[in-house]
This record gives structure tokens, sequence and C-alpha cells, in this order.
């Protein structure tokens, strides 16, 4: 209890205690003890430069482990089904990489979300958050034997591709593709390429948008770990006349 | 021990009024942890607790709110608060009547804001914040707020931002740099990167972020001088980048103009030296926030953002209820932003799941009576009767008995609407005394104008009550205090100082939904649309919990400031709040006409005519109408009365509010969102924070560390 205990008047009136103090602390630094055990040293250039290597290195985690996460408890937030009961665990694991990432108002998160919302697949069973009826996850979410590399096309229902068994690199960090390049010649490569987690949180979907007029042909193109350059996956994409 | 007296008998608790404040206050003193110490009595006018947060039922149960209530993220104490009523209504075999709290709060991370387009009409900017760990109400670490921190959080996302742009622009990321180690440690890498001039690139620039972001979490304050070089030559690179990358890029653009804005206030708290000032950011309420921001960097276009406009829009910042005049002081702006932006756990925003009522005051009214709170409904405070001398203290206590119970019992005040305790709109007439012809008059107990009572009490120091905790709003202390005020400067201060807005809010029952009608996406909570109704919020989720014959397939609330008139109403001008309730329905009828269709198109037939049809009508009566005057069937008010009003922020006023903890007189504390409560703006987790200290202020229970974001810069 803090502060001088209250008392009473000769009278028998009861007073507040005083308390130990009326206002907040206002410390806007970081205690050093506290920096200290975060493992920050002013001194030691090993230290020092492993740490800004890091801080260098985490801008650049795109996609991976925590994005992986992330889907998951998005996909689970659009659909209704927040299952807080089973939640805490999983956002705390998905939160503190996040927050590490700082990716929190990322545009490429919109644009994620945005992907999963129209992929026919899923948007069927996302309902609004007021809905009662409880929301089921696909029925066809397939049973992972190990990540695959699977295709979902944008703008076109003129071309397909078979989902291939990906190479998870040692340090997963993002993944990046030079685009689709034709097996025949003088088309123009498919280079509009970005990856996500698929909805069953076991692999990766590219989503590749394919243009207007793209010539009928097939398109090939490699898909590599950005941080060590080793490649991931080899993907064969067929657009149809 | 608090107050030696007369040890055989627990000390009595008048706790006045039943917002949130004085509920919270009410709800600590008489926990288990305070023995039995405590006999808490709470006085609340008319029929429901709550205060600006009451709700009731009105015709097929609908909900019928004061305005637009949404919970945050960041609102610790008031989660963890709800967390254990609701933990301690299941123990007691109760739990079936609100379910798990996590019923009754929903995540909502989706928000939409607007701006005005160039060439005419409305743009929209959605954005959806991810989960961070946790739920609000989870233990914090000790320390774990601070502008250091914060910093790094924004560089983080700046430096992801810039990334994510490159690898965009691109097609590939950019290569990884493995910056050089610089054998005299930090402050010599800080050195080199300032030796470098400006900052050019993204690679170089993601370089000297991610430096900064360990300097700032590293160099004690003490040596901030190179520390604000650094910072500031990062933050010139970040606008010249910005610049060249993104305005043209409408998707990143608003991402970049809250950064902008952040980045902006971090540096503005390192070039005031904040860092080693005891007051914090206290030392900023003196400055309007956009002021400050614009004086340390922020860019006209980002403080003209939807974002900006939206947080003003979400405190009802302006002064007078002016939209011409938006007000907030910086530090108190600068604090709650970075909580909410920084601090938020599970999810940005938290619906409830019915009205503010149902989910937070009925559970609690539940919890606090099965501890043994006594409840005194239909007491109006009318004075506080003050003993001077050396002493100072509350004398006496007296109100308006605004009604009787019938049988003098106690007034059960909740009805069952599809199956869970609610508040209802009006009092049931039935159980007072002189029913029949109250509910012929219909009084207005909430009004400050409607003086109907049928007695009155005054309750004496020691005789009837020990302590008092004051949780009136500060729009009432003026009429329930005018001894304090005439003795006291510091009350007569912060009475001038701390001002407080009326607001406006309507409820629309639709029979089609908003998808029909046209809107895309989620049920956003929108805000920085067009004036007089620029915060609204599809509540599709709350139809269930109410009890039509037919539901309609969605119901939207709006809400805003309302401007007060150049002349204060007296208290003999008892037509002033039906006037301006008149003048907000017919606001709300013309805005719903105008540029509700801007957001959902369907709400125009193929002729452009109106669809006044759609609204759902909860009497179902067959002369509703079908053309304007249907309005009439929805749900409108002016929060106009002294207590309703909504508490402002404004520059230069927060140095007058008084702490709970220091009111100046021995046997009184305070309770509210008004009070100077750490947190300093109005919201429901500043009027908990405030109950918490008060009962801090009689008991020492709980501790001040324990109130999470008590303690902060």
């Amino acid at each position: 209890m803090a502060g001088k205990k209250g008392s009473a008047s000769p009278g028998g009136r009861a007073r507040k205690p005083t308390p130990e103090r009326t206002g907040p602390i206002r410390d806007a630094w970081t205690p050093p003890g506290l920096a200290a055990a975060r493992g920050h040293h002013t001194g030691g250039h090993e230290d020092v430069g492993e740490a800004v290597a890091e801080a260098v290195r985490s801008g650049y985690r795109v996609i991976g482990e925590n994005l992986r996460q992330g889907r998951a408890a998005a996909d689970r937030m659009a659909a209704g089904r927040y299952e807080l009961a089973d939640a805490p665990e999983e956002l705390s694991v998905l939160g503190t990489r996040l927050v590490q990432l700082g990716r929190e108002l990322s545009t490429v998160w919109f644009d994620l979300v945005g992907a999963v919302l129209r992929d026919p697949g899923l948007k069927d069973v996302l309902k609004p958050l007021h809905a009662k009826a409880p929301v089921h996850a696909p029925a066809e979410a397939p049973v992972a034997t190990g990540p695959m590399l699977s295709v979902v096309f944008l703008g076109t229902d003129r071309a397909r591709a078979k989902a291939v068994p990906m190479q998870v690199a040692e340090r997963p960090s993002s993944l990046v593709t030079a685009g689709f390049h034709p097996l025949g010649t003088g088309q123009p490569p498919i280079t509009k390429v970005t990856f996500k987690l698929s909805g069953d949180g076991e692999g990766i979907v590219a989503l590749v948008e394919v243009p207007e007029h793209q010539p009928a042909g097939h398109y090939s193109g490699t898909v590599c770990d950005a941080a060590s350059g080793e490649p991931v996956a080899a993907l064969t994409i067929e657009i149809h006349g | 021990m608090t107050g030696e007296a007369a040890p055989d008998r627990p000390l009595r608790v008048a706790v006045i009024g039943g917002g949130c404040g004085a509920m919270t206050a009410a709800d600590y003193l008489s926990r288990p942890e305070q023995q039995g110490r405590f006999q808490v009595t709470v006085f609340q006018e008319g029929w429901r607790l709550g205060g600006k947060g009451a709700s009731g039922r009105g015709a097929s149960g609908r909900i019928e709110e004061h305005g637009l209530h949404i919970w945050l993220g960041h609102y610790d104490n008031s989660f963890r608060m709800m967390r254990a009523c609701h933990a301690e209504l299941d123990v007691a075999g109760k739990g079936h009547l609100f379910g798990d709290w996590r019923d009754a709060f929903l995540p909502e991370p989706d928000i939409g804001l607007f701006s005005p387009h160039e060439a005419g009409g409305w743009q929209r900017w959605t954005g959806r914040f991810p989960p961070r760990p946790g739920l609000p109400g989870d233990p914090r670490p000790h320390a774990p707020h601070s502008l250091a921190g914060y910093f790094a959080g924004a560089l983080a996302m700046a430096q992801t931002l810039l990334l994510d742009v490159e690898v965009e622009r691109r097609g590939v990321a950019p290569p990884l740099v493995q910056p050089a180690v610089d054998p005299t440690g930090l402050m010599g890498l800080v050195q080199t990167l300032l030796s470098r001039g400006v900052f050019a690139g993204a690679v170089v620039l993601a370089e000297a972020m991610a430096v900064l972001r360990v300097a700032i979490g590293t160099v004690p304050p003490a040596l901030d001088s190179p520390l604000l070089r650094l910072a500031d030559r990062v933050v010139a690179g970040l606008r010249d980048w910005a610049e060249a990358n993104l305005l043209a890029d409408d998707r990143h653009r608003h991402v970049w103009e809250l950064l902008d804005v952040a980045l902006a206030g971090l540096i503005g708290t390192l070039r005031a030296g904040l860092w080693n000032d005891p007051r914090g950011l206290d030392a900023l309420d003196d400055y309007d926030c956009q002021e400050w921001l614009r004086a340390n960097g922020a860019s006209e276009r980002s403080l003209a953002s939807p974002f900006i406009r939206g947080l003003y829009d979400l405190g009802f910042a302006q002064e007078d209820g002016d939209p011409l005049k938006p007000a907030f002081a910086a530090g108190a702006g600068t604090r709650g932003s970075l909580r909410m932006l920084f601090g938020y756990r599970g999810s940005l925003f938290w619906r409830m799941r019915a009205g503010m009522g149902d989910v937070v005051f009925a559970p609690l009214y539940e919890a606090l009576k099965g501890r043994g709170v006594d409840f005194r409904f239909f007491h109006r405070l009318t004075d506080v009767g003050m003993a001077w001398g050396a002493e100072p203290h509350v004398r006496s206590l007296t109100f308006d008995v605004q009604a009787r119970v019938k049988g003098a019992g106690a007034y059960q005040p909740m009805v069952e609407v599809a199956g869970r305790p609610c508040w209802p709109s009006d009092p049931d007439w039935t159980q007072l005394e002189e029913g029949e012809a109250l509910a012929g008059a219909r009084p207005q107990f909430e009004n400050h104008w409607d003086r109907t009572r049928a007695g009155t009490l005054t309750l004496e120091v020691e005789k009837d009550f020990d302590f008092v905790v004051l949780g009136t709003s500060i729009g009432a202390i003026p009429h329930v205090a005018p001894e304090i005020l005439a003795k006291d400067g510091r009350w007569r201060d912060m009475v001038a100082h701390v001002k407080t807005t009326a607001t406006q809010a309507f409820q629309i029952w639709l029979t089609e939904d908003l998808e029909q009608l046209g809107w895309e996406g989620p049920p956003y909570i929108s805000s920085a649309f067009v004036k007089p109704f620029d915060t609204w919020c599809d509540m599709a989720h709350v139809i269930p919990e109410e009890a039509w014959a037919q539901p309609p397939a969605t119901a939207v609330y709006f809400c805003s400031s309302l401007p007060d008139p150049p002349v204060p109403p007296t208290d003999a001008d008892t037509d002033y709040p039906a006037r301006r309730a008149d003048e907000v329905k017919a606001a709300a009828a013309r805005f719903l006409e105008e540029q509700v269709p801007h957001l959902w198109p369907g709400m125009r037939d193929a002729d452009g005519r109106f669809r006044w049809s759609l609204l759902a009508d909860a009497e179902g009566s067959d002369g509703a109408g079908a053309g304007p005057e249907r309005f009439a069937t929805q749900y409108w008010r002016a929060n106009v009365s002294p207590s309703e009003r909504y508490v402002l922020s404004l520059p230069g006023s927060v140095q007058y509010r008084i702490s709970p903890l220091d009111t100046g007189y021995d046997n009184m504390t305070i309770a509210g969102d008004w009070t100077a409560c750490g947190l300093n703006s109005g919201c429901t987790e500043s009027a908990v924070m405030s109950g918490m200290l008060a009962a801090h202020a009689l008991s020492g229970f709980p501790k001040l560390e324990d109130i999470m974001g008590y303690d902060h810069p």
C-alpha cells in the first residue's frame, strides 16, 4: 500500500492517505538496464556491426515464416473466425516477428489480402465479420507432403501451370524471379509475379499477372531465394490461344 | 490501512455517476483485494448506468446509443477490467448471461479513410492493420514504452516501406548491404554516415536507418546531438526518396503520409530535448498537433491526409464543435497516436457485440451488485457542500430524487432482449411511485433541463458517507460544485480550460446490406468523411442482438461533433435539447439523401431518387411513409446535456487538469476522462485509468505501476 496511511480526525472523520506521488513518470528514455538486457552495447565493434547488420537484414525479410503465419491469421480474421481461444500463442509468435519486421503498414500486405480475397476458392468461404454462421476452411485444403509452389493467374483464364515441389533455403528470406521467359522466340516475358503463402499455410503461391494479349506458348522461369540467390523451384506456365 | 474511523464498519464511499470512470472506481474499491474495507454506493441519475457510454433498447429491441463506440487495441486497462469482470461472473455461475469476453468484443482490423478527389467526390483509402502479439489487457512488462522504442518502430516501418517499393519497382530485391564494421563502435558509424552528406538511394538510406535504429536504442540522451543530426539526415533522405518514388503511387502514398507524420513527431521530440525532459510529451501540450508536426517537417500533404483528419474526427477534436477550429494538444495527441499505432494488441480496433451499455455496463453492474455494491438510480447530484478551514473537505451531498421506487425496494433496471440483460431506453415506470403519471408525462431524467423530482436527499459526512468519488463529467461540475469553484482557483481554472463539445449521432436500419447497396469491402470503421457526419460504421453484427420480427439487413451508425450556438443556453431554456435534436434530425436526413449515395450508390434508384423505403421501421407501422418522412422511424440524438458533452484536449488546457490523486480535499477524489489521468484525452481508456487512480487515492489499490500506460513519456 503506497503512501502515508489515511487517518481519522479526532472527531473520527476518515481521510484519504497521502499518495507517494501525484503524477505519472514521464521518462522518455529506455532505461539503460533495459537496453543492456536487449543486447545493445555501446562498445565492441563486432556487436555493433552485427546489430546494425541485423537491423538491415530485418527489412529484407519480405516473405517467409513470418508472412506465413500472418497470412493464416489474416485469413481467419477475414473469415470472421477469430478463434481467440487458440489464437494467443499463434499471435504472440506472429506478432513478435511482424513487429521485428516492421511490416505493420506495408501496402504489400494489402496486396496479399486483396489477392486472397480475389481467389475464387477462398472468396466463397470468406464471410463478413458479422456473420453468425460459423465459417469453415475450404474442404479441399490440400494435405501437404512438403512445400509446394503453385500458381494463381490474375487477369486471365487462358493459363495453367502445375504445382511443383520447392527446395527450402537454409535461411529463407524473400522469393524473387526474373520472370517467365518463352521457350519459343519472340514472345515477351511474363514479369509481374508476386508470392504469397498458400491457404493451407504449407506452401507458396505465385500470383502471376498475365497481360491481356500475351501470346500463347510455354514460359519458364526459376524462383530463387533473394538473400542467398539459390534456386528453390522451376515453374513452367502454359498460355493458351 | 486507510481511515481508521469506526473499525467495526467499512468506510462508506459515495460514487457519483455511472460512467466509465465512476464504475471503474466502484469496481476497484469493491474488489476482494480490498477485504471489505469499503461499502460502495453508486448514485446515478435516471434509470441506467453508462454516462456517455449508456445505451438503451427501443422498439424491436433495437440498440439506441449516444454515438459510435469503438475500443482501441491499446485500451489495456479497460480490457483488463472487462476480462476480469467476465471471469468473475463465470465463477459466480453467471457466465451464461454475457458469454466470454471474446464474444463481447470483436476485432476490427480494417479502417477506411476518405479524402476529397481532385475530380470531385471522394477517394477511399482502406487499410488492414495486421494482428499484434497478445490480447488487450494482457500483462505488459514494466517500462514498455519509450520514445526510443517508438522511433525504432517507425524507422522499421519506413525501412520496410522503402524496400517494398524498391522490390516492386525493380522486380527484385536490392542487393543486401552488409555495413562495414567500424572499429570505433556505434558513434563512429554515426559519424561516418554523417560525413557522407545527403543519403541518396534506397540502399544507403536503408543502411542509415538501420544504424539509426540501433543508435537510438543505445546512445545515452547526453549524446543526442550527433543522433539528432543523423535522424534529421535520415528523415530528410526519406522525404526526398518518398517525393521521388511515392507520390504518384496512391497505394503507397497514405502509408508514407502516416510515416511522415510519425517521423516528424519523433524528430520533434529529439529537437525539443524531450528525451531528457521529466515532463516527457506533456511539454508539447501548449501546441496544436498539426502545428507542431508542421514545424518539425511534416508536409502539408501529410497533414491534410485522411489519417490526420481521421484522428481529429475520432477524438471530436474541434473547439466548440466547430469543424473550422480543429485543435488537439500535441503532447496528448502524440502520446495517444503512438500508443494507438505501436501499442495495440490483437487488433487496432475492437467493436462491441451490442450497445456499449449492454457489453460494458451490464456485466459490470451484475458483478458489482454481486459484491454488495449498492445502486441508487434516479438520484441526480445537485450540490457538493463543503467545509472550509484547515482541512477542507466535502461536508454534504445533495440529490434530486427524480423518482422513488415502489415499496422502497431496489430498482431493477435490466430487461431481457435476445436472451441477454440489457438497459432499456426508458425507465420501467411500473416500478416507480406515480408510475402511471410519469409514463404519461415521460420526464427525461438524463436531460439537464428536466428537473422532475419526487423529493430531495442530503447526505452528510460521517453520518452517511466517508469518502466521495465525484464521477460526473466535467460539464456538470459548475452545476454541482459551485461552492468549490467559488473558492478554489485550481478548480476554476480546470473548468475554464478543459472544454467539451456537444456531439450528434444518428442510426439507420436498412433492409438491404451495404454490399447490395454498392459498398465494396469489409464493414470498415470509417472516418474523415464529409461533415457533418464524418465518422460512420456498418453495424450489421448487432442485428442478431436485437429482436426484430423481420430483421433488417444491417444498421449503420453515424456521429460527429455538434457546433455550439454563439450564446450558451441558460438553465431556463428547457426547449434547448428538443431544438437541437430537431436540427440533428434535419441534418441527418439531408446528409443521408445528399452524401450517403457517394458511399452506397444503391441508395438511389435508377431515376436518381433516394430510396427512403430501405429504412426499416422498428415499430412495423403502416403509416411510416415511403418518402423523407420515413426518416422519423430511425434514431438520432443531440448530446447537449453538460454531462453528455465529449471531453477535449485543447492546446494549453492539459496543464489545468486535476489528478484524482491530488484534488485538494481529503475525503474526495474525482474520476473521468477529464482528469489528469496520464492519457489525458477523451476516451474510455482515460476514464478507466482515472477510475483506477481514484481507487488508488482512497485505498492505495491498484498500485500506480499497475495502471498500464500511466507511466509513459
